[in-house]
């Protein structure tokens, strides 16, 4: 049950992480010894990742910038990083932290750093990203063991799960500021809590209640007093991942078959469910929540179209188990120069932006904003360069770069001004 | 073009034309001379060069008419054409000047065949500019200017009453687009013309 219990916990931390992103052209799943990468235009594995030594890798969490992925084994006790441009795969260093069995990972929105959860202990580890440094923290809850853990897009606070013996704790948070623990009470009145989905704007966290009855939790007013709300009805309730919107929950449950249920969370109803494989574990959207992906430790993966509630699936070789799907990577090097186009009668201000390509392969064109405004798309297989005209004296630091590709849109990347 | 320089150009006009009717009434008979010549048109301005050249071709039609010994008015029609492009983006761009000139000049024979002469007058014209701009499209504006014309030339006569006009002129030519566009230059060039 615990090893089962795991799984769910990966998914809700990945859920958390994808509900934030805006396009999604890879899947990253969590196999045994490997990290399969999927093509979510084609959902055909494109690549393949050994990881030396790993066993039963479960949890794992992608950099925003879609750079590294961090993965837990539970069996090897070690957690890994994977560069996802080298494809090296770095082993963290985690004998310092006073328990074995690391559980479930996340990352933090501004990719600087990973979280992980311990079996056996009450423990909780930061890694920092790239170097690979660990920083064990202890938890209150010493008899127990943390579960899941979602950390709130504005990098302040990560909130844990504990188990139903520990009620004080069944929902803590922990202050990336100053490592204090503290409790939030009336969550859940039986079973555990598996998963923890928290909206974009920090302000309001799911907590999946395990059990009959049980179900979603909302957890309002995170930024001030925290208000537990009535619970959305859902038994056996696995994990849940938000849209991007946080308006729409998609929840799902540890029945055989499994169900995808989709909720309309200021309403409080379930508005559609989806057949699945039986016991899914680890559900994950695509980043304009087109499609849930749903993982549970089969060798099939099942994706729901969220608009249609259409089911359709894929193989993998071997299992698939936590998954995360990625942004489109964004590219680097943004810069932009100002030169003037001179006529004998007006002289033009130009912006002349450069960049450097996305380390997809799958990036089609590029996207160069003024401010919110698409001012042009440029093809990535042409020079990567725009000259943006500036008029009335605008400024050429509203200008941003976007990476796309099949899956969608990357974040944007501001210009850097050169004098 | 601004309106106090109309004034202006009005009054000098007004003051030419006054002297050229007072020397036609006092020259009963005059002798009229007239002449085509093409030059190069060799800015002043750097940016003017480093968009268009540093020269182009001019072309001008002039007739003159004797009021006195070593005194003639002559009236004068020219245009200059060129294209370039915009610094830094290579964009074409085009100027026409189209500039009418009179004024006063002064010849003075050197021997039986060649003269020398120095003038001056106004002159009033446009100035046309085209730019096709990669960022903002095509543009075409004109803007009227007056200016002034300085000649300096040498004639060769030959068969009775042909010549060979080789000369230097300077043109003072601004006006604001935009920014403060100068076409000034100089015309070096040479001509043929006839006595009449």
């Amino acid at each position: 049950m615990k090893c089962q219990n795991y799984l769910l916990f990966t998914c809700m931390i990945l859920t958390c992480c994808t509900s934030l992103i805006n396009a999604s052209p890879f899947a990253y799943i969590a196999s045994p010894s490997s990290i399969l990468v999927v093509d979510v235009a084609t959902n055909m594995v494109v690549n393949t990742i050994p990881v030396p030594g790993a066993h039963c890798l479960y949890s794992l969490a992608l950099t925003p910038d879609n750079r590294y992925v961090y993965v837990t084994d539970s069996s090897a006790t070690q957690v890994f990083g994977i560069d996802l441009i080298t494809n090296t795969v770095s082993t963290v260093d985690t004998s310092g932290v006073d328990s074995n069995f690391p559980l479930y990972i996340a990352i933090t929105s501004d990719g600087s750093a990973a979280y992980v959860t311990f079996d056996s202990e009450a423990h909780l580890a930061k890694i920092s990203i790239p170097s690979n440094t660990v920083t064990p923290y202890t938890l209150q809850a010493p008899d127990d063991y943390a579960y899941v853990l979602a950390i709130a897009p504005n990098d302040q606070t990560i909130y844990l799960s504990g188990d139903d013996e520990t009620p004080a704790f069944q929902v803590s948070t922990f202050s990336i500021i100053t490592q204090e623990q503290s409790a939030i009470d009336g969550v859940g009145n039986s079973g555990y809590i598996p998963g923890l989905a928290i909206t974009s704007d920090s302000d309001t966290l799911y907590a999946c209640s395990y059990g009959t009855p049980g179900g979603i939790v909302p957890i309002t007013n995170l930024l001030s007093i925290p208000t537990v709300q009535p619970t959305i009805t859902i038994n056996s309730l696995y994990a849940l991942a938000l849209s991007p919107d946080n308006k729409t929950g998609y929840a799902i449950t540890e029945t055989a078959p499994g169900i995808l249920s989709t909720v309309d969370l200021s309403a409080a109803s379930i508005t559609a469910n989806a057949t699945i494989g039986d016991y899914p574990q680890f559900v994950a959207l695509t980043g304009d929540g087109n499609y849930a992906y749903v993982t549970n430790g089969t060798t099939s993966v099942y994706v729901v179209n969220t608009k249609t509630n259409a089911v359709s699936s894929f193989e993998l070789d071997p299992i698939g188990n936590g998954i995360a799907i990625g942004t489109t990577p964004p590219p680097s090097n943004v810069v932009g120069t100002y030169i003037c186009n001179v006529f004998l009668d007006k002289t033009e201000s130009i912006l002349h932006i450069t960049w450097s390509a996305s380390p997809s392969s799958a990036v089609t064109s590029y996207n160069i904003y003024n401010g919110t405004t698409l001012v042009a798309s440029v093809s990535s297989t042409g020079p990567l360069c725009y000259n943006a005209l500036l008029v009335n004296c605008t400024s050429g630091s509203n200008f941003s770069v976007t990476a796309v590709s099949s899956g969608g849109e990357s974040v944007p990347v501001s210009v850097s001004i050169q004098s | 073009m601004e309106l106090y320089s109309i004034k202006n150009c009005a009054v000098v006009y007004t003051l030419i034309c006054s002297i050229l009717a007072c020397a036609i009434t006092l020259k009963a008979a005059p002798c009229w001379e007239a002449k085509v010549r093409g030059a190069a048109f060799i800015p002043t301005n750097s940016l003017f060069r480093e968009i268009y050249g540093s020269a182009a071709g001019n072309f001008d039609a002039e007739i003159a008419m004797n009021i006195g010994d070593c005194l003639q008015v002559w009236a004068n029609f020219d245009y200059t054409g060129i294209d370039g492009n915009s610094l830094n983006f290579c964009n074409p761009t085009s100027i026409n000047i189209f500039s009418g000139s009179f004024g006063l000049k002064a010849p003075f024979d050197t021997n039986d065949w060649s003269c020398v002469y120095l003038g001056f007058g106004p002159a009033i014209g446009g100035i046309q500019i085209k730019d096709n701009s990669q960022f903002s499209g095509c543009s075409n504006n004109t803007k009227a200017f007056v200016g002034f014309v300085a000649k300096f030339g040498v004639d060769f006569f030959f068969a009775n009453c042909w010549f060979v006009d080789f000369f230097a002129d300077y043109t003072y030519q601004k006006v604001s687009f935009q920014k403060l566009v100068d076409a000034s230059g100089v015309r070096i060039g040479a001509g043929i013309g006839c006595t009449f």
